[in-house]
């Protein structure tokens, strides 16, 4: 009972420990990205770094706008005819009346190799960085892609179905009515206060495009869990199933081999309870084995073991006095079984410490008595000095006493150890002839 | 030098009609190699370093025969890869030799050779460069292999018994990505399993003492 209590006690203060710990392992993840945002806002155009040469396009492209708010590469010459042309100025010269602000097309390819890193928006980007004009930006690359962005125009731009080519095989068939049509949609958006934009994703600096994230191992809280909750529950876990196995492999051991080996669980001070419930139950073990017995070698000793033990068991009550009487009808019913089971006419006297502890298997000194005295397994295992703890103890008119310091039979035959007539002199004991 | 070369643009540029056909496109890279046989696009910095188009010239000069060459990210999207704009630009240039188009990144390209003269086994050099070389290796380390294969006189041999390809940039920094993941998950277990034993054995060790302390 107090295991659990105590138990519970140790759970609840590494709750206490862990709970406050959850928020703190999870606020950097979270603040992290919040952090970032924070970072771009404040920095609104994207800070690549271009090594010499790599920027040759964006000065050939911005250059050519600041002339020419139309802008055609020749590598994409043959994406929009004369008289596509003509008809998209007219609708930028629109768009850029209607806005009240300049309006720029690009069509340029976007490759990935590109130092945009193929990224239309981030294109824009750098060309508004380099024309630090602001305005409608809008694009077309090879794919027929469409990207527009508007620096401080006051309109609410959101995302438009235009913007990606419809066929896929042919990816500039219809492309000026789409940027004609991408122009009419901005003029005719929502108005809006005009703001900068911000460039989420600017392109990895060159060199940089395969680098992943380093993946960092989180090593803080898989420890926290382990240390505070499975751990804990592991060990208590582990700790209630050895002790269901010990039990378990004690309770079996009883079953196989009776109660012949007790001395686990052999009380030193048995009560007269115990006592009488432990003598029937021996007696009834040894009564049921004597007629299935009959013209065994160990019969004969059985047989008389039982009677004086019953004899003993019935004129013994539940008299404090006559305790050792009782001790006496046990080991008697347990030495009949034992001849018995072991077809053995004299079976070994039981444990001189404490005869409830079961047969003897040995002799040792054990300085309780002089000499050498017979002594169960357990018995053997001990050191001198633990073996009065273990001794067979019964009421005296001074307290609790050794059993054989009491006179009488027991101490004259101890058991059965001394001389090789114990069943009769316990007869004669009892008065039987 | 780069301003030179805007205005050249600017002036070929306008030069075309501006009408919507692929033969336009092959018009205008015509007119470019004729003015310079090797054309590198400016739009793809990231696979072409500043000075791609003299080192590309350097390896093609080596083949001693005329070679033409266009780097372009430009895909036709209408039925025309880099094989019929050869065939457009050969009809318009009318000069026998090599003629090269290729991607920026290396892939994808297409060889030619027109006429006589010193025969090279372009073709199979050109496979067999394509083929050995990373996905990402970019436009002028191929057409060097390629140089370097077709001047070797074994083109045919090379293109049967292929080198290995060596990993892409990608591939390399995936793999890495993997292998770093692999050892944060290792020692994520590592740290689970020590916090694991820290809290358990002593609990457990002090479980059975007091267990024992009580039945003795
Ligand atoms: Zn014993």
């Amino acid at each position: 009972m107090t295991a659990c209590k105590r138990t519970a006690a140790l759970l609840a203060v590494a709750f206490a420990i862990l709970l406050p710990a959850a928020p703190a392992l999870a606020v950097p993840a979270l603040a992290a990205p919040a952090v970032r945002a924070a970072a771009s806002a404040a920095e609104p155009r994207p800070v690549v770094s271009y090594p010499p040469g790599a920027d040759r396009r964006l000065v050939r492209v911005s250059t050519a706008l600041a002339r020419d708010p139309l802008f055609v590469d020749p590598e994409l010459a043959f994406a929009l005819g004369k008289a596509d042309r003509a008809r998209l100025r007219a609708a930028m010269a629109t768009a850029g009346r209607e806005l009240g602000r300049p309006v720029f097309v690009v069509v340029v390819p976007n490759p990935r190799e590109s130092e945009s890193q193929g990224r239309n928006e981030a294109l824009l980007f750098a060309l508004h960085d380099r024309l630090r004009r602001d305005g409608f930006y809008l694009m077309a690359d090879a794919r027929g892609s469409l990207e527009a962005v508007g620096f401080n125009v006051p309109r609410y731009f959101g995302y438009s179905e235009l913007d990606s080519a419809p066929d896929s095989d042919h990816p500039f068939t219809g492309l000026a009515d789409r940027l004609i049509k991408r122009l009419d949609d901005s003029r005719t958006a929502t108005t809006a206060p005009p703001t900068m934009p911000n460039l989420w994703t600017p392109p990895d600096p060159f060199g940089q495009e395969d680098r992943l994230s380093t993946p960092e191992a989180e090593l803080k809280s898989p420890f926290l869990l382990g240390l505070f909750l499975i751990g804990p529950l592991a060990a208590i876990a582990l700790y209630w199933a050895g002790r269901w196995a010990i039990s378990f492999r004690s309770i079996a051991r009883k079953e196989t081999k009776g109660t012949r080996q007790g001395a686990r669980g052999a009380p030193a001070k048995p009560t007269v309870r115990w006592l009488r419930r432990t003598g029937a139950a021996e007696l009834a073990r040894l009564r049921a084995m004597l007629p299935e017995a009959e013209g065994d070698p160990g019969h004969t000793y059985a047989a008389s073991a039982f009677d004086a033990a019953q004899i003993l068991y019935d004129d013994a009550g539940g008299d404090r006095e006559r305790t050792l009487d009782l001790v006496g009808a046990i080991v008697l019913a347990r030495q009949g079984q034992a001849a018995l089971a072991d077809k053995d006419p004299t079976p070994r006297p039981p444990c001189f410490v404490n005869p409830l502890h079961g047969p003897s298997t040995t002799r040792r000194v054990t300085k309780l008595v002089p000499g050498q005295s017979p002594v169960c397994e357990s018995c053997d295992g001990k050191p001198v000095k633990d073996l009065p703890a273990k001794v067979l103890r019964v009421p005296g008119p001074d307290g609790p006493r050794p059993h054989y310091k009491v006179p009488g039979v027991w101490r004259d035959t101890a058991f059965g150890a001394k001389g090789k007539d114990f069943v009769p002199r316990v007869l004669e004991y009892l008065g039987v002839d | 030098m780069e301003g030179l070369a805007a205005c050249l643009l600017v002036v070929v540029c306008a030069a075309i009609p501006a009408s919507a056909s692929p033969s336009a496109r092959a018009d205008q890279l015509a007119a470019l190699l004729r003015r310079d046989p090797v054309y590198v696009t400016d739009h793809a910095p990231r696979a072409l370093p500043a000075d791609a188009a003299a080192r590309v010239k350097r390896s093609v000069a080596r083949l001693g025969v005329r070679t033409f060459v266009v780097v372009t990210p430009v895909t036709y999207g209408e039925d025309q890869g880099p094989e019929e704009l050869i065939s457009l630009l050969h009809d318009r240039l009318d000069r026998d030799g090599i003629y090269i188009v290729v991607s920026p990144n290396g892939s994808g390209g297409e060889v030619r050779q027109f006429g006589t003269g010193r025969t090279l086994n372009a073709d199979d050099a050109w496979i067999a460069a394509d083929l050995e070389m990373p996905y990402d290796a970019g436009a002028v380390a191929v057409i060097d292999r390629f140089v370097e294969i077709a001047l070797s006189g074994r083109a045919r041999e090379r293109r049967d018994n292929l080198r290995p390809r060596p990993p892409s940039r990608t591939r390399i920094s995936l793999d890495a990505h993997d292998r770093a993941e692999r050892r944060a998950e290792q020692r994520e277990h590592l740290a689970f399993g020590a916090g694991t034993a820290l809290g358990g054995v002593p609990l457990l060790a002090f479980l059975i003492w007091r267990r024992r302390k009580t039945t003795r």
